[in-house]
């Protein structure tokens, strides 16, 4: 059981069991004292009637020995009221050890050779002769008083209900602040992240507790730091969103400056080319990020029957063309039919811009193998190119937009781009997954495993 | 357009090989002479071992980035130096004001425009006047382009030069921005623009406080800054 939930429960139970425990408790040992004194007081004063004459007597008779046995007392003066006999040394005859308020006594008459006053109700103090063996001190006590009453007694009911305000109120506030306190620092967050402050966290006095409210505010530190991550991110895709722009903007201005001031109508021509050329990189971009932006927007995806081997196929095909310039092959594994459910259009955006990559890290001369496999409940499909690969801390971040692993861009600008992060975003919506990962013989191998959504 | 004889080279350090050419015809025929390198620590080698007379930089550059180039030139440099940023980030401008850039130019920018601060800042690192100026326990010779305080030499870029040297031909005296922007700079500053600020910031830093415990150069609200004049020690 959680720990919040027993605390709460815990510290009304007890609380309120404490208090009627208490309650019937001192009532009885009231009404029982009550009975004692009125008891008691009556026998203590019988006893205590005669009681020097007595006492001298056995002294005088039997001396000390006799004195202790009279002191030892029979079923007469009831077991509950004691006769302490002290000897002139001030230790009891009988080597009882002294209650603390004889002990006080005691050292009254030691010091001052009177005798002593009693202390309370029911005591009864006399002094023995005796010629030989000196002065002895006999007192005769009533049992003490419960030790609740002695406890509380004196505080009287006014002071008893007022000991259960102060206990009850400080086990009760304990508890509120204990619960309050930690909400409040949660809150407090929560504000200050509802503000745009990003780094705003739940302390880790909190967070570290293991009751609920750690819990609480360990979902929050997590919330709060999927958050910040995504925003982050989102504003890195927009800075470099704005420099993708720029770049071919600030050439097109310049060519237009050459353009503008040249008097030689072939490097005119020359200059406007480029600009055409920058302008259709530019469309081009535009319409990747605004797809992107689309797709990573969309809750679903269209489910149509889709042939992922003919898909394949037709890509493998423009990739051959593509590549022939540089002497690229394009080798796709012999399978018949790869079906699954899914939105064919996504998915030939996803693998077109997988096989593009591979292409444009493929050296001049070397061979491009898209391999796949089947199994009942799911497609995988790889893409190995001849590239350099990959730093190995690195293989995740290809995916993300915009992310330049090599340190030159290439030279025809356009490395750099959104192609896997557009790739990944359609494959996570298929349900499915990609990765990448260096081929032992070199290269890099990008994984997608689909599931077939067939039902 | 500088004649043959004086021509000036110019070190343009974009990773951008198509924009970095086209730079280099546009200015090549404007009259400078110019070369191009891709990325930030050839650039930097570059400005340090060869005689070139002003650094075009990128910020977004492979390897080693444009402030990190500009960091590591300013220690060794005052070389005038014009960032150009794509990002369009106020704190990119700011960013490389504060390490010492003297000018910036956000791309896309008009290549016409460029050549006009290239020009504007050469002519205030060329020597020109003769003669010193002195305020307080400072000192500026405008030959050798050396200031002094308390006769220790100061390093300062071409920007700051020209924004101390305004404020010392008037010392006690109130220069407004715009007038320093365009003695430093070489132009009008932009609605919002802060270079000057930035510059004046960097000198202070350099400058140090006064005796007293009182910054040199002081910002009269609205109108520009003034240089307090000190006792000679």
């Amino acid at each position: 059981m959680s720990r919040l939930y027993l605390r709460i429960f815990l510290s009304f139970w007890v609380v309120i069991i404490l208090t009627v425990c208490a309650v019937l408790l001192i009532n009885t040992q009231l009404e029982f004292a009550q009975q004692d004194d009125i008891e008691l007081s009556g026998r203590a004063m019988r006893a205590a009637d005669g009681m020097s004459q007595r006492a001298q007597r056995a002294l005088d008779r039997g001396g000390p020995e006799a004195l202790a046995r009279w002191a030892e007392g029979g079923p007469r003066r009831g077991r509950r009221i004691t006769v302490f006999v002290l000897d002139p040394t001030g230790g009891d005859l009988l080597d009882r050890s002294l209650p603390r308020e004889i002990r006080g006594l005691n050292r009254q008459w030691q010091r001052t050779g009177q005798v002593p006053e009693p202390l309370r109700r029911g005591q009864f103090i006399t002094e023995l002769q005796h010629e030989l063996h000196g002065r002895y001190l006999a007192v005769l006590t009533p049992p003490p008083r419960p030790m609740v009453l002695r406890l509380f007694g004196p505080l009287g009911t006014t002071g008893l209900i007022g000991l259960a305000i102060i206990i009850s109120g400080l086990v009760c506030l304990w508890l509120a602040r204990s619960i309050s306190r930690p909400v409040q620092q949660i809150r407090t967050a929560g504000r200050a992240l509802g503000h745009g402050q990003l780094n705003a966290r739940v302390a880790d006095k909190v967070s570290k507790r293991s009751d609920e409210l750690g819990e609480l505010a360990r979902d929050f530190n997590g919330m709060a730091e999927r958050l910040e991550s995504l925003i982050q991110s989102q504003r890195q895709l927009l800075r470099d969103v704005s420099h993708e722009l720029r770049s071919p903007l600030a050439r097109l201005q310049v060519a237009l400056a050459l353009a503008a001031e040249s008097d030689d109508p072939g490097r005119r021509g020359e200059y406007l080319a480029r600009m055409e050329t920058d302008l259709g990189r530019l469309n081009h971009l535009i319409g990747q990020i605004l797809g992107y932006a689309r797709l990573s927007q969309r809750p679903e995806v269209r489910r149509e029957p889709v042939d992922l081997a003919e898909l394949l196929e037709d890509i493998a095909a423009s990739a051959r063309l593509e590549g022939r310039t540089r002497d690229i092959r394009v080798h796709v594994e012999d399978f018949t039919r790869l079906p699954m459910a899914g939105d064919a259009e996504l998915l030939q955006r996803a693998f077109e811009n997988i096989i593009r990559n591979a292409l444009a890290h493929t050296p001049e001369g070397g061979t491009i193998f898209i391999g796949a496999h089947a199994d009942p409940d799911g497609l995988s499909v790889s893409v190995s190119d001849q590239g350099p690969g990959v730093p190995e801390e690195r293989l995740d971040d290809i995916f993300q937009p915009f992310v330049r692993l090599s340190d030159e861009r290439g030279v025809d600008s356009t490395g750099g781009g959104i192609g896997l992060a557009i790739a990944q975003a359609a494959i996570d919506l298929h349900g499915g997954s990609i990765q990448a990962l260096n081929r032992v013989e070199g290269g890099l191998e990008v994984l997608i495993n689909l599931p077939r959504n067939t039902s | 357009m500088p004649s043959m004889e004086t021509r000036q080279s110019i070190l343009i350090v974009d990773d951008d090989r198509e924009l970095g050419q086209m730079l280099a015809e546009y200015l090549g025929a404007d009259g400078w002479r110019v070369e191009v390198v891709h990325e930030g620590r050839t650039g930097l080698n570059a400005a340090l071992e060869d005689t070139f007379d002003a650094m075009v930089l990128d910020v977004m550059l492979p390897g080693m980035n444009g402030f990190e180039v500009l960091r590591a030139l300013r220690a060794r440099s005052t070389m005038p130096v014009i960032m150009l940023t794509a990002r369009g980030e106020e704190t990119d401008r700011i960013v490389g004001l504060e390490l010492g850039a003297d000018d910036y130019l956000p791309k896309p920018f008009n290549p016409r425009e460029l050549s006009a601060r290239l020009r504007a800042i050469l002519r205030r690192a060329r020597p020109g006047l003769e003669g010193r100026l002195s305020a307080g326990s400072l000192t500026l010779e405008h030959a050798s382009r050396q200031v002094s305080l308390d006769g220790e030499s100061i390093d300062l870029t071409a920007a700051e030069f020209a924004v101390l040297e305004k404020l010392m031909e008037n010392p006690g005296e109130v220069v407004h921005k715009e007038l320093l922007a365009r003695h430093a700079l070489g132009r009008e500053l932009q609605p919002f623009e802060r270079s000057i600020d930035t510059h004046v910031s960097r000198l202070r830093g350099k400058l140090g406080p006064m005796a007293n415990g009182e910054a040199r150069i002081q910002a009269v609200r609205g109108r520009g800054y003034v240089l307090i004049e000190d006792d000679r020690a």
